[in-house]
């Protein structure tokens, strides 16, 4: 039987019975736009959660803490410093076949401050915390028109002081020494900073939330930081270079940088630190960002660092993914149940169509039809609606997540890390639910389609 | 391509009623040559109908030996038989068996839904408008059989027989839903067919008006076939 020929007998049944396929393909896309909008909400929660909040992808590696000295040892001055991470162990992981890059972080190793102001408000931390990062991290996250790179990358003209300097530009250099006019250091800081401002800081200054906006209002803004001095004390070496001046610029949010604190270009930190801390302040890092070439590579990553003595910074990513699957897979398995009722919806509509059709089966039969081209026959037909059915539920499932993203933008407060949608229709989703809508329509369909194959065509034709 | 176009050996057939078993057919041997035409002649329940689906390839399940053109059909496997079906042997049905939901065009062009030859479409519709003109029903291709009389219908369900240019027309009771003129008209048709296109006829039929026009009469009874004198409706 040609595909002509089984396609124009399931058109004519299409028109036929529509009723009956209609109720048996609205199961299908019931089933089918659940599971859908559930494993779409999934994957989109997933990309969030899993790309910027833990992402799964990527791990933290860090060095054991120093050892606690004790009361006795704290008054004598001994115990163990933290350990940092070697370029030998940087090499070492970037070797590994499983990790696709490495990004070392530099903490910075003295004490500092900064101030500036904000919408107005001058505004001060007395206590600095800061790290450096491989600008290629945040590439794909600053769009701004100022570039998060060293500044010394491009250097001015000569200064001593930052008089000499056409503003914003500052001069850089040690303290009392000669130095080069720069750019400001460009800044990042993390989401979670940016709502423990609005939630605690803005309040309590009368100021208003600034999220994601605050790139924007701060555009060129320049703030200052206080090197080698913060609220606590100077740093041991900066009786030596003294503590000086530098400027800095905020160029963008990122899911790289320091929750609590502020990120800038590896090179900077490295410079400073050598600066301020010494040699080996510069050279050792203060933790590793290892992103693995398959998501599920990362436990071998790890269980490889542990035998440099680097083990993770967290779990929660890899916590956050089980309770997701776990949840993904409950939401899939109703969305299942849904189908298997509706397979078994077309199973009985099916059945009862095989049942008034036994003679219309006996005369193909006479025609020329085989065994075989009857369970075509029916097989298609189940093949149309479960593909129909599918289409119309992954339509309503899209339909509904632009209601439920909508929902969310009105109705929802904003909180850290708000997705503009919740949703992630990838078309591998769109293409697997339609095999898997055609799927358990055909199921359905089988035992029909079987025993349409199994009609004995002289005993229907001779039953009047 | 054998001379003998049909040829029944021994033919047994059991139907299971309430409690035990009733024998359809009791060891029927019939032969057709070619182009003959053959009324199978008996009262109702004598194992026509069983017969003619056992000649058919409708019904596999019997004892004895099934010969149709040179092959033996139990050889054959189920889509073998269907091609058979398809491209040999014609059917009419004295229910006509029409596809209420299909125009008349369509109920005779419904056996090229089964083409297993790569027949030219072109051709096929052209031979069902050629069909439906020779049995007197031109310009009513786009009608739908329920709005058609009984002789109508069944010269419907005559043209879809002959779309596949079959060898072998077999019937089943044709002309048992009509009346005594309409019959008549059906019976010129089969007689035409036969004399006109040399095709071979196996009519089953209680009717004499229907034995009359074939060339040889088979008399079936309880499932035997009976020897009954062609001198009572004349030679052929």
């Amino acid at each position: 039987m040609s595909f002509a020929a089984l396609w124009r007998l399931v058109r004519l049944d299409l028109s036929r019975v529509r009723g009956a396929l209609v109720t048996s393909g609205f199961g299908i896309a019931a089933g089918t736009a659940a599971l859908v909008f559930f494993l779409a909400l999934g994957l989109g929660v997933s990309a969030v959660l899993l790309g910027e909040v833990f992402p799964i992808d990527q791990v933290e590696l860090e060095p054991p803490k120093g050892t606690d000295p004790g009361v006795v040892g704290g008054l004598l001055g001994v115990g163990t410093k933290p350990p940092g991470i070697s370029e030998d162990d940087i090499a070492a992981l970037r070797q590994s076949p499983l990790v696709d890059s490495v990004y070392p972080k530099l903490r910075m190793r003295f004490p500092a401050s900064g101030h500036g102001q904000l919408l107005g408000r001058k505004l001060g931390a007395p206590e600095l915390v800061a790290d450096g990062i491989d600008p290629a991290l945040v590439a794909d996250e600053i769009a701004g028109k100022h570039a998060f790179v060293d500044p010394l990358d491009n250097p001015g003209r000569a200064c001593v002081a930052t008089k000499e300097c056409q503003p914003p530009q500052y001069c850089e250099g040690p303290a009392k020494g000669s130095g080069v006019c720069v750019d400001p250091v460009p800044v990042v800081v993390s989401r979670y900073l940016v709502e423990f401002f609005d939630k605690t800081i803005a309040p309590a200054h009368g100021l208003p939330p600034i999220g994601e906006t605050v790139v924007e209002q701060t555009e060129e803004v320049v703030f200052r930081l206080w090197l080698g001095q913060s609220g606590l004390g100077r740093a041991f070496r900066s009786d030596k270079v003294g503590p000086r001046h530098v400027h800095g610029r905020l160029v963008g949010i990122s899911s790289r940088a320091i929750d609590i604190g502020i990120t800038m270009p590896l090179e900077v930190v490295r410079r400073w630190n050598r600066e301020y801390a010494g040699e080996e302040a510069a050279s050792e890092y203060s933790s590793v960002l290892v992103r693995v070439r398959n998501n599920n590579d990362v436990s071998a990553v790890i269980a490889t660092a542990a035998e440099m003595g680097l083990h993770p910074k967290d779990n929660n990513a890899r916590d956050v993914s089980v309770l997701l699957t776990g949840i993904m897979a409950l939401l899939a398995l109703v969305a299942g149940v849904i189908l298997l009722v509706s397979a078994s919806n077309i199973a009985y509509t099916f059945r009862v169509l095989v049942n008034d059709r036994r003679r219309e089966i006996a005369l193909y039969r006479a025609l020329g039809a085989s065994a075989r081209d009857m369970f075509k026959w029916l097989m298609a037909l189940a093949l149309t609606v479960g593909l129909a059915g599918g289409a119309v539920g992954a339509v309503v499932a899209w339909l509904l997540s632009l209601l439920a993203d909508r929902l969310a933008a009105t109705r929802l407060p904003d909180f850290p890390f708000k997705p503009e949608t919740f949703f992630d229709f990838p078309l591998w989703l769109l293409v697997g639910a339609l095999v898997f809508a055609a799927l358990f329509a055909l199921l359905g369909a089988l035992g029909p389609a079987r025993r349409a194959g199994k009609v004995d065509p002289a005993a229907a034709l001779a039953a009047l | 391509m054998a001379e003998r176009m049909v040829e029944a050996r021994d033919l047994r057939k059991r139907y299971g009623v309430g409690g035990g078993m009733r024998a359809a057919l009791d060891g029927v041997s019939v032969s057709v040559e070619r182009g003959e035409f053959v009324a199978v002649l008996g009262p109702s329940g004598c194992g026509k109908s069983t017969l003619l689906g056992i000649v058919g390839g409708l019904d596999r399940s019997y004892e004895g030996t099934m010969v149709l053109d040179g092959r033996d059909t139990r050889a054959m496997g189920d889509v073998e038989l269907a091609a058979l079906r398809n491209e040999r042997i014609g059917f009419v049905f004295q229910a006509f068996h029409l596809l209420g939901h299909m125009t008349a065009r369509d109920n005779v062009l419904a056996p090229s839904l089964f083409d297993r030859g790569g027949r030219d479409p072109e051709a096929l519709q052209q031979r069902a408008e050629q069909l439906l003109d020779e049995v007197g029903l031109g310009g009513r291709g786009g009608d739908l059989p329920q709005t058609m009389s009984g002789g109508e219908r069944q010269r419907l369900a005559i043209a879809r027989s002959l779309l596949m240019d079959p060898d072998l027309l077999l019937c089943d009771e044709p002309t048992g839903n009509l009346d005594l003129k309409t019959g008549r008209q059906i019976v010129d048709i089969f007689r035409r067919l036969h004399q006109d296109r040399g095709l071979t006829v196996v009519a089953v039929t209680h009717e004499l008006q229907l034995a009359d026009a074939a060339q040889r009469v088979v008399h079936l009874r309880g499932g035997r076939v009976v020897d009954a004198p062609d001198s009572l409706r004349g030679a052929p």
